[in-house]
């Protein structure tokens, strides 16, 4: 290779970080070399998180040091020269959502005299800056009312400005919907062009080979091997991730169980903010997908049947019985489990215990008034761990220090322990690997065969294949109908609103 | 120009209130609307909204300041005692009062952002230290009398042409530069940045250790000033001063009466001096509606809850709007 002599522009060398009795990298070594995009993959827990964390300075490693374009890194206290060298998009929000986004750009730096800020020069900057980025967001605009896709591009502005070439992206095409994907990365190659330098997260591995020349894996605490991407097809990568040779089972939907009676969960003309006059059914044993753009209302109405959000109009009925509106208890007695989408404030209480967690909706079935008997709380929790393959000490172990896909994997646990006979399932795979994605869609389909009545909300392709029907959302409308067996070429201009097969 | 979002109803709002407020309990009982109690509940609000706004800083960042009500009782107490005994002057006394302010305030600080424990604990634990340190000072004895001097601060005016209270422009001057500042410089955003999300404030460059000892500094300072100042226009100061009136809970329903939020991320500084002035006017209308004395406590915390809940309300209705 040639690029031998260039300076990297990162350097991680034997890198080792414990947390307690887990060991999140072991003696890991690798570099990313100036102007081109490199992918960091490996399966849930494999450190790559940890690894973000290191190479952005907000955690010291046990050894090992880092150093870019050949430099010692700042020390950990020094959060400004940190700042100049390398800037992270997390999939949470690092913006602050009640000032504008001009506000959020040069937020301790705001242009002035004397530390009185000059409104109109930072504005101006502001649009400069956006502008000179080509990144179309109003300056004046909240940071809490922009979209996710808005917010990754103002916090990449934001680092660009500082004078940082080097951007890590950590997982962030968990939340954005094709044509959003798309226009990131056209995007990130024209920065790329401009001599910016990517660290990509995803667990898409398309993703990795649309938009990066290189690729390090990362398995169990270990760095397995980095090499150039179109060196390495994806078997080869799924088994270095993996660590076994074995191929993937392909999803596909099984045949449906649907029984003719009366539907498990009826819609019937329910209209909100986002969504309108929406009439669906969902019978028991039967997988229903709700397909649609980030915008176009699908997770709002999945959030409806769970109570988390309260439509404007409308009835839902659960087995006939009428559903109070926007009251998830009511919801929870009428037996409808849920997996929400935003897991860190709807779906799991941080602090608390991967066991307190799984079985929150089930504590009274855990011992007599009211006691919870914590044997019995274990063997539930236990039983849900290795179910989801939730890599993880142990059940005692706090939620807050699990790795971001061993999360999700609890809140899927959680919904299904108290055994409802709906489930309410929201993008329920984001930021699971592609291994543990195959196991989580394998029990959704169990559940399905057991009867459940199962609706599924997601922008993933892949979950949607293992629906029997997928109802297409634009704009809030529901569109059309595809059943299973459908093309994806066909699903996907339905989803982005080109196509004439109206329902 | 322009500035930071404004949100003009809170104001316009608390003005109605009051307005409503003085006119139906000034037809109900006449003594009400007289010049002198006019007056009184005015300097009343001063003392109020002074440490309202710090406490607006504070709960700004996401905090929240017990130890105003012990500060200002301290500063009131300390200062009229020393000029009992030894006829301390004005300039001294002003002197004493920022510099017990400032300690005290910084000493919050110090404990809330370096030694990181919720600043609930921490004032609460500094409430029963500052409220000790006034016993220990004045070993029970009261200030029952202020020199000319003093008086004339508390209670006159600059000059003939401008009939309004020294108190009231003190006031003034300070809602200006707390307005400014909050809303105009890069401390002020920072404040706020920090109460929002602190740790995204913190990695985009904000010093969060440096700019939670300030606010704790300012409340502490507002709290002394709003000490002095009760000394000034009562002309009296004793062991119960500040913390038998609950100063600390009124400052606090003040500002969140006012329009800031408890979860941080927002200061109304405006809207503050105007709460203040509404709670100072609702708390005189009890004893002018004679309302039983055993009462006052029950009404003015069924006052505050009401208040407050309404004001919340109206925060919850426009953020569905948006
Ligand atoms: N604060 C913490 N305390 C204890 N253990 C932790 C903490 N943070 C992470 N870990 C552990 O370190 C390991 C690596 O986690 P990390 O978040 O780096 O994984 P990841 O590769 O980012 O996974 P994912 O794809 O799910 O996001 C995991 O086993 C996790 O449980
Ligand atoms: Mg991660």
């Amino acid at each position: 290779m040639q690029t031998i002599d260039v300076t990297p522009v990162v350097e991680a060398r034997g890198i080792s970080k414990r947390y307690g009795p887990t060991t999140a990298l072991h003696d890991a070594s690798f570099r990313v070399m100036p102007g081109k995009s490199h992918a960091l993959v490996g399966r849930n827990g494999a450190g790559k998180s940890t690894l973000v964390s290191i190479l952005t300075g907000l955690r010291a490693p046990d050894t090992g040091d880092v150093r870019f374009a050949g430099m010692a890194a700042p020390p950990l206290s020094d959060r400004a020269g940190w700042r100049k060298q390398v800037a992270c998009v997390y999939q949470h929000a690092t913006v602050i959502p009640g000032l504008t986004v001009a506000e959020n750009l040069f937020i301790n730096r705001q242009p002035g005299r004397a530390g009185m800020i000059s409104w109109r020069e930072m504005r101006r900057q502001a649009r400069a800056l956006l502008d000179r980025w080509r990144i179309d967001v109003a300056v004046d605009q909240t940071a809490e009312s922009l979209s996710v896709e808005s917010r990754q591009l103002v916090e990449i502005a934001r680092a660009l400005s500082h004078g940082v070439r080097f951007v890590i992206l950590d997982e962030p095409t968990a939340q954005l919907d094709g044509i959003e994907i798309r226009r990131l990365f056209d995007r990130m190659r024209e920065l790329q062009q401009e001599g910016v330098t990517f660290l990509f997260i995803s667990h898409h591995l398309q993703e990795v080979y649309e938009l990066c020349q290189a690729v390090t894996v990362l398995r169990d605490a270990r760095h397995i091997l980095t090499a150039p991407v179109a060196d390495l097809p994806k078997t080869k990568l799924i088994e270095a991730m993996t660590g076994e040779a074995t191929a993937l089972n392909a999803i596909a939907a099984s045949p449906s169980r649907r029984s003719a009676a009366q539907a498990a969960l009826a819609m019937d003309d329910v209209s909100g903010l986002t969504y309108q006059s929406v009439t669906l059914a969902v019978s028991a044993g039967e997988i229903v997908g709700l397909a649609g753009a980030t915008s176009s209302g699908r997770t709002e109405i999945a959030e409806a049947v769970a109570g988390l959000s309260c439509p404007a109009s409308g009835s839902i009925r659960i087995h006939g019985q009428q559903l109070a509106l926007g009251d998830v208890p009511a919801a929870l007695a009428l037996g409808v489990g849920c997996v929400p989408q935003d897991r860190h404030r709807q779906g799991l209480v941080l602090g608390q215990s991967i066991a307190e967690n799984a079985t929150m909706t089930i504590s009274r079935g855990l011992g007599p008034m009211g006691f919870i008997v914590q044997s019995r709380r274990r063997v539930a929790a236990r039983a849900a761990i290795t179910r989801m393959g939730v890599v993880t000490s142990g059940p005692d172990q706090p939620v807050s220090a699990l790795s971001g896909g061993n999360q999700q994997k609890v809140v899927l646990a959680r919904a299904m322990a108290s055994n409802p006979d709906i489930l309410v399932l929201i993008d329920p795979t984001a930021g699971v690997d592609v291994r543990s994605k195959v196991q989580l869609l394998g029990i959704i389909e169990e559940q399905k065969q057991i009867g459940k009545a199962i609706l599924l909300a997601s922008g993933e392709i892949e979950d949607l294949r293992l629906c029997d029907r997928v109802l297409v959302m634009h704009h809030g409308k529901l569109v059309a109908e595809f059943s299973s067996g459908w093309d994806d070429h066909a699903m996907i201009s339905a989803i982005e609103g080109v196509s004439s097969d109206v329902r | 120009m322009t500035r930071a979002p404004r949100r003009e109803t809170r104001e316009v709002t608390l003005i109605l209130a009051t307005i409503v407020t003085l006119i139906v309990v000034g037809i109900i009982n006449h003594d009400f609307m007289t010049l002198q109690n006019i007056r009184f509940m005015i300097l009343n609000s001063v003392v109020l909204s002074l440490l309202a706004l710090g406490q607006t800083w504070v709960i700004a960042t996401k905090g929240i300041d017990l130890s105003v009500a012990p500060i200002m009782g301290l500063t009131a107490v300390v200062t009229g005692l020393l000029e009992q005994g030894s006829g301390l002057p004005l300039v001294g006394a002003i002197g004493i009062t920022i510099g017990i302010g400032i300690v005290l305030g910084t000493v919050n600080g110090l404990l809330v952002a370096k030694l990181n424990i919720p600043p609930i604990i921490v004032t609460l634990g500094t409430y029963s230290l500052y409220s000790g340190l006034m016993f220990i000072y004045s070993n029970g004895t009261d200030v029952v009398s202020v020199p000319p001097a003093y008086a004339t601060f508390g209670n006159g005016t600059l000059a003939h042409w401008l009939p309004i209270p020294i108190p009231v422009l003190i006031l003034a001057a300070i809602l200006f530069l707390c307005w400014f500042v909050l809303g105009h410089t890069i401390f002020g955003r920072a404040v706020l940045a920090i109460g929002n999300n602190a740790v995204a404030a913190y990695n985009a460059g904000v010093s969060v250790v440096a700019t939670q000892i300030r606010v704790y500094m300012i409340s502490g300072l507002l709290a002394a000033i709003a000490g002095f100042v009760f000394l000034c226009y009562t002309g009296s100061a004793t062991v119960t001063t500040g913390t038998g009136d609950h100063v600390e809970l009124q400052s606090i329903a003040v500002a969140l009466i006012g329009g800031t939020a408890i979860v941080g991320g927002r200061g109304n500084m405006v809207g503050t001096v105007l709460g203040g002035l509404f709670l100072s006017v609702v708390l005189t209308a009890l004893v002018f509606l004679h309302v039983p004395p055993i009462w006052y406590s029950a009404g003015e915390g069924a006052m505050i809850l009401v208040t407050v809940t309404l004001g919340m309300r109206q925060n919850a209705a426009r953020k569905a709007i948006r």
